[in-house]
Parts: C-alpha cells; sequence; structure tokens
C-alpha cells in the first residue's frame, strides 16, 4: 500500500466521521425541537379537539373533528374578559415602563446622574425576588383602595420591570457616542429635541427590547394577578388557571384559550426579530 | 468688527485646570487658528464657545454679547466636530437640513440652500446616501455642509481635516481657505499641524496645557517665536535648539556648546548682556536659515564637523550635525550630497539666530 492510499483511506474516514458527526447532530436537534414543540403542537390541536378526543386510548395525535367549540365556549367563561384585561394591564404598563426608562436611562447614561453608585442601585433592584414584594404591596394598595383595580397590577409590574428597562436602556445610550448629539445641540436643537432627533431613533432596538419585555412579563404575569385581583379584574393567567378547578380540568378550553395567550408573543417577536437580537446581544460587541 | 471675545477664560476638570486664562478676540471674516498638540485644550476651548461645556471662570462674548449661561442653540455658532459625529440614521440631505430645520426655515428655502451648499462642496450626487455609504473625504464635506448652510456668528472647526489622508487633507486645505475667502465667514479653526495653521490662519493662537503661548499672525509667529515650545512646534524639520554659554575672551565674544566654540559678533554680544542675567542659553536657528559646505569654508561658523546623519526627502535633503550633545538638521537643496561621517562647514547669518532664556524658555530677543 503506497503513501497516496494511506491518505485516501484516512480522508475517507474523516468523511464518514464528518457524516456521523453531522447526523448525531440532526438527531439531537430534532430530539429538543420535538420535546419543546410538542406541548405546542398538543395545546394547538387540543384547541381544535372535541371533548371526547381528550380522553381517548392510545391518545389522538391529529384533530378527526375540527371544531371551534373550545374557543366560544373558553371566551363565555371569562376568557373575553381575560384578554381585555391582560391587553389593558399590559399596554399600560409597557408604556409607562419605557417612558419612564427612557428619561431615567437617558439621565443615568448621559449625565453620570447620583455616579455609579444610583446605577448599580437600580440594577440591584433586579435581583430583588418578585415575592418579597407582594405582601407590602398587597398592603399599601389596601388602604389606598386599590385592590383588585387595574392601577394595583400596572403599578406592581411597573415596580419589577422598570430597573431592567433603564438598565438596557442606558446601556444604549452610553453606547451612543456624544458628539453626536452635541452636534444636534449645536445645529440648534434644545435637549430635548436632540433627543428625539438623534438619541431615540438610534436606539430604538434597546427601546423594542425593554418593551417587549415588559410586555411579555405582564401578559405572563400570575402571581401578583393572583393577589391583587378579585373579579373586577382577571387577566390570563388567572382565568386559564380558573379552567383547572376542583371537579375536573376543562382540556379543551384550557387549550383554546392558552392558544389565544400564546399570540401576541409570537406576533410581537415575528415583527421585532431584527431589533431583539440587536438588544439582547447588546455590549456583547463593543468598539 | 468683533465678532467673538474671550476674556480671562478658566476651565477645570475636578481638580485638573484644562484652560488657564485664556484671553483672545476674532475680528470679522478672519480665520482665526488655535494651535497645539494634543491635550492642549483646543477641544475645550470650542465646546466652551458653543456652549457644550461651561466656562469655570471668565467671560465668552459673541457679538459683544455675553453668552456664559446661554444654551448652544441660542449662541448660533456652528461647529464641525473631529470624527465627523454625522447622524447615522439620515441621508446627507438630511444631516444637511438639520440646522435649517432647527430655526424652522421653510421646506422649499431649506432645499434652495442645501442644493447651493451642496455644489460648492461637490457633494451633489451623495444627498440620497446614508453617511456609512459615503466615504471618509465625502464624510469630511458633508459635515462641513452641515456647519456652512446656516448662518452663524462663529463657524467653530475642530480639526476638521485632521483624519483625511495627507493627499485629501492637502487639497482640502486650499478649498477651505478659497471657502472663506468667497463666504466671507468667521472661522475659528483649531489644529495640531502648524501647516494647516500658518497656511489658513489669519492669526494664529499657540496653546499648551491650557496655557496661552503666543497668539500673532503666522509671519510673526513663525519669524519671531515667543519660547522655546512654539519654536519647536513649528517647522518641517523644526526649529533647532542648541544650549549653551556665551563667554567672553580676549575681547572677543563665543557661545560654547560643549567644546565647539561659535563667534559672536561684538554688537549682538552687547545687547545679549543687556538683556540677561546669564551667561546660560538657548539659542533657536531654522534648518533653512544653515547653510552646509563640503570644502572648508573661510570664516564659517563652524568648520570641520562630521556628518551624523543624511536623509533624502525627495525635493530636500536633511543633513544632520552634532553640537555638543545636541543634533542639528540643515535643510539643504536635494543636489547637496553627504555621507555620514564626512567632515562639512556649516554657516549662518547672525541676524537669523533666535536667543531664548535657557531656564523659562522664553524669547529674549
Amino acid at each position: 500500500m503506497n503513501m497516496n492510499d494511506k491518505k485516501y483511506k484516512k480522508f475517507r474516514q474523516r468523511e464518514k466521521r464528518k457524516k456521523l458527526n453531522s447526523l448525531f447532530q440532526n438527531l439531537l436537534l430534532t430530539f429538543f425541537v420535538a420535546l419543546f414543540g410538542f406541548p405546542i403542537y398538543w395545546i394547538f390541536i387540543g384547541a381544535f379537539k372535541e371533548k371526547g378526543e381528550f380522553f381517548h386510548f392510545p391518545p389522538i395525535f391529529w384533530v378527526n373533528n375540527f371544531s371551534f367549540k373550545n374557543f366560544t365556549s373558553a371566551l363565555s367563561l371569562g376568557g373575553s374578559k381575560g384578554v381585555v384585561d391582560s391587553l389593558i394591564v399590559a399596554c399600560i404598563g409597557t408604556v409607562l415602563v419605557v417612558i419612564l426608562a427612557l428619561f431615567a436611562g437617558y439621565g443615568l447614561g448621559r449625565f453620570k446622574f447620583g455616579g455609579p453608585n444610583l446605577s448599580f442601585f437600580v440594577l440591584s433592584l433586579l435581583f430583588l425576588p418578585p415575592i418579597i414584594a407582594v405582601l407590602p404591596l398587597f398592603i399599601i394598595f389596601r388602604y389606598l383602595r386599590i385592590v383588585d383595580n387595574y392601577i394595583a397590577l400596572i403599578w406592581s409590574y411597573f415596580l419589577i420591570n422598570l430597573p431592567f428597562a433603564i438598565w438596557l436602556i442606558k446601556g444604549f445610550i452610553e453606547d451612543l457616542p456624544e458628539e453626536i448629539e452635541s452636534a444636534a445641540l449645536v445645529d440648534g436643537y434644545s435637549r430635548f429635541g436632540a433627543f428625539r432627533k438623534v438619541t431615540l431613533p438610534l436606539i430604538i432596538p434597546g427601546v423594542v427590547v425593554s418593551a417587549l419585555f415588559v410586555f411579555v412579563f405582564a401578559w405572563n404575569e400570575f402571581l401578583f394577578a393572583l393577589m391583587f385581583t378579585r373579579s373586577n379584574v382577571r387577566t390570563l393567567p388567572v382565568v386559564l388557571s380558573e379552567l383547572i378547578g376542583g371537579h375536573g380540568i376543562q382540556w379543551g378550553e384550557l387549550s383554546a384559550l392558552s392558544l389565544i395567550a400564546i399570540i401576541p408573543g409570537v406576533i410581537l417577536v415575528v415583527f421585532f426579530q431584527k431589533y431583539l437580537v440587536r438588544g439582547l446581544t447588546f455590549g456583547a460587541v463593543k468598539g | 468688527m468683533e465678532v467673538l471675545r474671550l476674556e480671562n477664560v478658566y476651565k477645570n476638570y475636578g481638580k485638573n485646570e484644562a484652560i488657564k486664562n485664556l484671553n483672545f478676540s476674532c475680528e470679522e471674516e478672519e480665520l482665526f487658528v488655535i494651535l497645539g498638540p494634543s491635550g492642549a485644550g483646543k477641544t475645550t476651548t470650542l465646546k466652551m464657545i458653543s456652549g457644550l461645556e461651561e466656562v469655570t471662570k471668565g467671560k465668552i462674548f459673541l457679538k459683544n454679547k455675553l453668552v456664559n449661561i446661554l444654551e448652544p442653540k441660542d449662541r448660533n455658532v456652528s461647529m464641525v466636530f473631529e470624527d465627523y459625529a454625522l447622524y447615522p440614521h439620515l441621508t446627507v440631505y438630511k444631516n444637511i437640513s438639520s440646522p435649517l430645520e432647527a430655526i424652522h426655515l421653510p421646506k422649499d428655502e431649506i432645499d434652495k440652500k442645501i442644493r447651493e451648499i451642496a455644489r460648492v462642496l461637490q457633494i451633489e450626487e451623495l444627498l440620497s446616501r446614508l453617511p456609512s455609504m459615503i466615504s471618509g473625504g465625502q464624510k469630511q464635506r458633508t459635515v462641513l455642509a452641515r456647519s456652512l448652510v446656516k448662518k452663524a456668528n462663529e463657524y467653530l472647526m475642530d480639526e476638521p481635516i485632521a483624519h483625511l489622508d495627507a493627499k485629501l487633507r492637502y487639497q482640502m486645505r486650499g478649498e477651505f481657505k478659497r471657502l472663506q475667502h468667497i463666504r466671507k465667514m468667521n472661522i475659528l479653526y483649531a489644529t495640531h499641524d502648524f501647516r494647516e495653521a500658518l497656511s489658513l490662519g489669519d492669526k494664529v493662537l499657540i496653546l499648551n496645557k491650557g496655557v496661552t503661548q503666543q497668539i500673532g499672525t503666522p509671519q510673526e509667529i513663525f519669524n519671531k517665536p515667543a519660547n522655546i515650545f512654539v519654536a519647536n512646534l513649528l517647522g518641517e524639520p523644526p526649529t533647532n535648539l542648541i544650549e549653551g554659554i556665551l563667554k567672553a575672551k580676549e575681547g572677543q565674544y563665543f557661545f560654547e556648546i560643549g567644546n565647539i566654540s561659535i563667534s559672536l559678533s561684538k554688537s549682538l554680544a552687547n545687547e545679549l548682556l543687556l538683556k540677561i542675567n546669564q551667561e546660560k542659553l538657548i539659542i533657536g536657528i531654522k534648518p533653512f536659515d544653515l547653510h552646509c559646505y563640503l570644502k572648508q569654508k573661510e570664516n564659517a561658523k563652524i568648520l570641520n564637523t562630521e556628518v551624523y546623519m543624511s536623509e533624502i526627502l525627495g525635493h530636500y535633503n536633511i543633513i544632520s550635525i552634532k553640537l555638543g550633545n545636541t543634533v542639528v538638521k540643515i535643510r539643504e537643496d536635494k543636489s547637496f550630497k553627504v555621507s555620514l561621517g564626512e567632515k562639512v562647514s556649516v554657516d549662518f547669518k547672525e541676524d537669523k539666530l533666535d536667543f531664548f532664556n535657557a531656564i523659562s524658555g522664553n524669547r529674549i530677543f
């Protein structure tokens, strides 16, 4: 056997190994996609199934009789109020957080307001487990007579999300060369005018990401919603939890409402994908 | 008429004094240059005038109006930043229109002004592009257009052409002068390049570590540097500064540098003796005021010295000799060729010498 044959054999072996590796990788990926994707698929088909199909053995992995009955039933069982209330709380909370975080982030990032200590204090609030705040907040809200009111939920979501949003936007402001803003000031704009003309358009990825986070948090939040609301305000997670009753679980309605609950998140992520990547990796590549 | 005046201006950053007692004024249609190395305080000065930095102490007047506490937008100045500071999300057109939009000019008037300045600066075809899509030279023109498009009290330029390559910089320097002349602008121009300062400036202020070294016309500054810092900053290569001792021997005066002595005329020595109270001093002489001779020249000031280094720089050659510990550079014609270690004599005219105090570094005469 000469050298070339040996080399060729090695080459063949290497190629074989590569193919095996890639096959293995693909199998692994498929497994994880299935692992995480299956529950969503299960919810999806569950939403369209009829009652009897849930308890069939062997399980039915496809919908035989498509029906929208689960949706109508779920919406009438408090689902529609859940969607509306969740939208109200999440939207108002998001807008408030973003507006305040913009100004606070600008102050901290541009003028180093309060020195490094204040901005780290803001960051440290991020590590506060929400449950610690539940009891004091409940007492405050009771005295203010806003338990079971939108304000209570909006206020608490605001509190939990503000530090993160400030920190994120502050990072974006710091990344922006100060001279660009100075140029706008010399051009004849006021501080706020320069902010609107130059700074804001350039930190949009940060604004979008913080808005998304706040919205998704408020949309999914269960603990505060359960504690601070009764009948006047009922967000989706609370309504969903009530479908799991003492007498049984309403699988069809649960699936249908869960499917509705997934929709806003998916839409937002699809629409704002390009900002999301930049926003989530911010600070990773500086230069 | 006076457009800009700074009176006893100080700027401190914490304990660090960036500007110390700055005083100068700019006339109408004057191109005033602030020349200094990096860290001299040029940008700080410009930022204080534009209102981007506060003044620690002192007064700034624009058209005889005290502007210390005015916002940048109320000062009506325009500024070109060293690293352009173009708005990356706006097109070249929108970048240039920004100062006009800020004062709410009608759209058609804005358009007219932009087209005009774009034509002058030859960037008409770039108007629809984003800053990321144009070259460094084009960015520089764009930022210049943004600055010049509005009528300002004073145009502040912070090293506007420092980032361009040498060829483009040379070209822009000429255009700059022409533009200023045609549009009759009041410009305050900061640079670290003495060529820019001398070729552009009607008046030049030399700044070092926040302290004014000299103010004057380019000729004054070049011909009569106020101190060794200024002498060292100007010229390519800069003025030779040679430390030595003035000595009298048998009725004759000499300037001694190490073991080499150069004879000085009686009248010059007497004049010097009137003004100094120590024998140690520094003489300055420009490289092109020194002349090199291959053969022994009779009565040459420096005889029989060795060539220490010889550089060919295209249209001229630089010959170096060593006097004491100081390397002295001589600018000679390109036809003058010597090799290392060769013996030459060097001569100069006494009236070309500058004398500086060896301790303070200030000019004696």
